[in-house]
């Protein structure tokens, strides 16, 4: 019987010019959006590549220099570009690709691909998720705000119930045709936004990324077919159901928008220009200027001491100049760590707010799983720049360590040579494994299925209730 | 055995009444023809039977069964041609046959479906057309293929001539009565006095909710019955 509901949705779902025209609109957004993708997919990897050879040999060739001097001239850390930024680029365009890595500076990331955009025409912003995230759920709406109601006003309802026809059963075989048609268009939509990605070698897929990705879509678009059926249970007129759907929609693509502005107000985070004086004051001042140094470099002499079983830091014969400058390193990271570490808390309670959004909204849960899936959320930023701060923290203490132990006497007139530059490892990122992104977001998963079962089964409840309403 | 029965039943709607007291009773395997204009009840009554509408006082009963209180077993034995047959336009006239028949106790197979298609006369040539391009006469027609197919005792068929071209209509009575010749209970309600006489068992005249008359057909002739109906329709003017 619900098999028998699921073939004549289906049928009539295929039937209808309406889906057919719908249908072929968002296939060739989507291969537009995909083939848009893989161009800026082709275009960023290339720069990033030739970026990254650029920067090897421009810190190869320095030529001989004091390691210190070393760590000023500095190296870029370069952020991988995510395969699957060509299907959701999320906050790519606005956040910094790279970080400057220096002595006694932690560095935001900048160069930022906005920044340098020359790709203006209007469907450059089209992105193969924004067409999956907004575009198909709408499709949606149009094509099924009329499942229930529609058959109440052409009398197929009645004629249904004279049948002995159950809602439950109703509202399981178009439970059925909903998995059946969102399992399709999100295998579909997907693989046809992820397959230019395929022919490009000079990325990494993950093709488990990409098959959550398609899950993701596919709960989703269970979602928002269970909403759709809820209301068109609920409602008398078809007219009615359709700008109830058109109401979800505009509130669940455009309300996160005004949460995102209240988390902005919520929990601001500094200018720059006061972030950046607020390093200065704390990280640099207190040390060159201030007392600090005597007892940071104290500690950390005694430090190297115990790590050699030394009794006298002579013994060792280290530079003095260089212990100091690791010492102000061990002393700002601390700085950095607290001064950072309360900007990211705030991107993280600006995050929290965003999330609770995402309880009252399936189709903004599914943007923010989505871009956290393709790597190109906030967290994965933060993730990137704490990977970029650790190398940097690396590099540098290999290169002061390099000056305390063999510039002697020398101090700043000792120099390095290329033999050395060669053993500072150039940055390698990794993005966070899917299992921690996923238990990132489980929170909009489950809003996402919890919106799913609620909504069939209120349904399930509405259509029940109208059938025994309807016996005046 | 008694198939329908309806004991003192009375229902309004907005201080109007659409029944009034009515009782009736008919025996399995008749054919009772519900006649009155538009607005006399026919149509309430029908719903009350199908437990669609509740009805304010008395009560109905359905092969011993009260379709209010037990509304899925009374419908395991019950079909309804409606005078508009709701079918679904994207689907072909077997397609709904097959849909409507999967919701029966004892589905028939598809030979058997197409069967109940040939039973109605619907020309081979339209069993696949969509109901959307079929005429009203043709998707009567599937209707009633979808009640013979669920193999009710008892069928409701509100208005089955309205609309019908005359070569339809005499077809649709053919059907009707060789339905009626398997031992089916029909209640058909109708203001076509036409197709009726010679088909129903018993005749019923309902005026503003009230059942006036309960003649059996074979008391009267053709004629009797006509003069019978003018008077009734006089009154109800």
């Amino acid at each position: 019987m619900i098999l028998a509901i699921l073939r004549k949705e289906l049928h009539e779902l295929l039937a209808d010019r309406k889906f057919r025209i719908l249908f072929a609109v968002a296939f060739l957004l989507t291969v537009i959006a995909a083939m848009e993708g893989w161009q800026r997919l082709a275009q960023d990897a290339s720069l990033r590549s030739e970026a990254s050879r650029i920067e090897r040999e421009t810190w190869l060739n320095q030529g001989e220099a004091n390691p210190h001097d070393a760590a000023h001239f500095g190296r870029y850390a370069l952020r991988e570009i995510p395969a699957l930024s060509a299907f959701d680029p999320g906050i790519l365009d606005y956040s910094g690709a790279s970080v400057w890595l220096e002595a006694h500076f932690q560095n935001p990331a900048s160069n930022r691909r906005a920044e340098n955009r020359i790709d203006s025409y209007p469907l450059a912003s089209v992105t193969p998720a924004w067409l999956l995230s907004v575009i198909v759920p709408l499709v949606l709406v149009i094509l099924l705000f009329g499942t229930v109601v529609a058959e109440r006003e052409r009398g197929t309802l009645r004629f249904l119930w004279v049948q002995n026809a159950r809602p439950v059963q109703l509202i399981l075989g178009k439970f059925s045709s909903a998995l059946i048609i969102a399992a399709l268009l999100a295998a579909l939509f997907v693989s046809l936004s992820c397959m230019p990605i395929v022919f490009y070698q000079d990325v990494t897929i993950d093709w488990l990324s990409v098959l959550a990705l398609a899950v993701c879509y596919f709960i989703a678009y269970v979602c928002i077919c269970g909403v759709i059926t809820l209301i068109s249970s609920v409602v008398r007129t078809s007219h009615t159901a359709f700008w109830l759907a058109a109401l979800f929609w505009v509130t669940t693509v455009f309300g996160p928008l005004l949460v995102a502005q209240a988390a902005k107000e919520l929990h601001p985070v500094p200018r720059d220009r006061d972030f950046g004086a607020a390093i200065q004051q704390e990280a640099q001042a207190p040390f060159w200027l201030g007392a600090a140094q005597y007892e940071e470099v104290a500690i950390y002499e005694a430090e190297v001491m115990t790590r050699h079983r030394a009794l006298d830091a002579k013994e060792l014969g280290l530079n003095r100049d260089a212990l100091v400058l690791q010492a102000h390193e061990r002393f700002a990271n601390r700085v950095y760590d607290r001064l950072y570490g309360e900007l990211y808390n705030t991107h993280v309670q600006q995050e929290s707010v965003l999330r609770s959004a995402s309880l009252f909204s399936p189709i903004f849960a599914l943007q923010r799983i989505s871009r956290g899936i393709a790597r190109t959320d906030t967290s994965a930023q933060i993730h990137f720049a704490e990977s970029a701060e650790q190398h940097r923290r690396d590099i540098i203490e290999q290169l002061n360590e390099d000056m305390m132990y063999n510039a002697g006497e020398e101090s700043f007139r000792y120099v390095a040579d290329r033999d050395l530059w060669q053993t500072v490892d150039d940055f390698e990122y990794e993005s966070p494994p899917l299992n921690e992104v996923l238990k990132r977001y489980r929170l909009e998963l489950t809003s996402l299925v919890l919106w799913t079962l609620l909504s069939f089964i209120l349904a399930a409840v509405a259509l029940q209730l109208r059938s025994r309403a309807e016996v005046k | 055995m008694i198939a329908l029965q309806a004991s003192d039943v009375s229902k309004s709607f907005d201080n109007v009444n659409a029944l009034d007291n009515v009782s009736l009773q008919v025996d399995n395997g008749d054919v009772l023809g519900l006649l009155g204009p538009n607005g006399a009840g026919k149509t309430t009554l029908i719903n009350v039977f199908l437990g669609l509408v509740k009805p304010d006082t008395g009560r109905v009963l359905v092969l011993g069964k009260n379709p209010i209180e037990d509304p899925r077993d009374v419908r395991n034995d019950i079909s309804y041609v409606p005078e508009l047959v709701a079918l679904y336009p994207e689907l072909t006239a077997l397609q709904n046959l097959e849909f409507f028949n999967s919701f029966n106790e004892d589905p028939c197979s598809n030979d058997e479906l197409r069967q109940c298609l040939f039973d109605v006369r619907l020309n081979e040539k339209f069993h696949h057309n969509k109901t959307k391009t079929l005429s009203k006469g043709m998707c009567q027609k599937v209707g009633l293929a979808i009640a013979l197919a669920k193999n009710a005792r008892v069928i409701f068929m509100d208005e089955p001539w309205t609309g019908l071209d005359p070569e339809s209509a005499s077809e649709f009575s053919d059907q009707i009565r060789t339905t009626r010749n398997r031992g089916t209970t029909i209640l058909l309600a109708t203001h076509d006095l036409f197709h009726l006489s010679g088909l129903a068992s018993h005749i019923g005249l309902l005026r503003n909710g009230r059942l006036s008359n309960l003649v059996s057909s074979h008391e009267l002739d053709a004629k009797e019955l006509e003069q019978l109906y003018l008077d009734h329709m006089r009154q109800s003017d």
